[in-house]
């Protein structure tokens, strides 16, 4: 299975909201780069239907925690399910964009968001990404000339990330 | 028994090794007008390019258990 197939997933009759993040909601923003695995945000309400939707596919289940699921088969992407509060996932949807990836459209969350849920990782150091996701963040600055110096994208930085990562930000860019 | 993920040193690589280090003193070029910006690419191109690389350095994929130690630990809200 592979983008979309997943995708086509979350279409099955009952419909199961989701925003494709990661990788592949970065190059709707306008960064396209490599990524191995499909990174679904799910609201917690349904993380039950999405559990059995995923099983049902043949998907073997590598780990789960309150806030993760990560989906392994043999040959082909990763499935991660990010389950995110009912409150959160409804203020985001609304203003989540359909994108077209390459036939099969799905939603991806605004661009504001993106930045955020991109922050929000930077800010918690993990080993191994945080170089990734810098880029990423650069990148949608400069592809959809996001300005930094205005006070919407300081107080974004400042709520979601740190002052030194701000603050990097308007060094480099 | 699984293949080795790097070289064994050798008799020439122990000697860069073991080579004294050079000047910090670097004349590095003026890269300040260098382009930012990676290629952009089509959907479609990064789909082929993810299938090509995952083809031909399976090994260098992620594993399962690399995946899962990228995963943030606070909740994220808005």
């Amino acid at each position: 299975m592979e983008l979309k197939d997943f995708i086509e997933l979350g279409e099955q009759e009952p419909q199961l909201r989701f925003m494709v993040i990661g990788g592949w909601a970065v190059a709707a923003h306008g960064h396209t780069r490599s990524t191995y695995d499909v990174d679904f945000m799910v609201s917690k309400a349904d993380r039950e239907a999405w559990r059995i939707r995923v099983d049902e596919a043949g998907l073997a289940c590598f780990s789960e925690q309150e806030q993760f699921a990560q989906f392994t088969q043999s040959d082909g992407d990763g499935f991660d399910l990010m389950f995110t509060a009912p409150e959160t996932f409804e203020q985001m949807w609304p203003l989540s964009k359909e994108y077209d990836f390459n036939g099969t459209v799905a939603r991806v969350p605004c661009l504001d968001h993106m930045l955020a849920l991109k922050l929000h990782a930077i800010k918690q150091a993990l080993p191994h990404r945080t170089s990734q996701d810098m880029e990423d963040v650069e990148l949608m600055i400069i592809r959809n000339d996001v300005d930094l110096k205005s006070a919407r994208y300081k107080e974004l930085f400042l709520k979601y990330g740190t002052r030194e990562i701000y603050e990097t930000y308007l060094r480099i860019l | 028994m699984e293949p080795a993920k790097y070289t064994k040193p050798t008799s020439e690589s122990s000697e860069l090794r073991d080579a004294p280090l050079p000047s910090l003193d670097f004349e590095l070029p003026d890269w300040s007008d260098a382009p930012r910006n990676p290629p952009r690419v089509s959907i479609a191109t990064m789909l082929e390019r993810n299938r090509q690389t995952r083809r031909m350095f399976p090994t260098g994929i992620r594993t399962a258990e690399e995946r899962w130690e990228r995963k943030c630990g606070e909740e994220f809200r808005l």
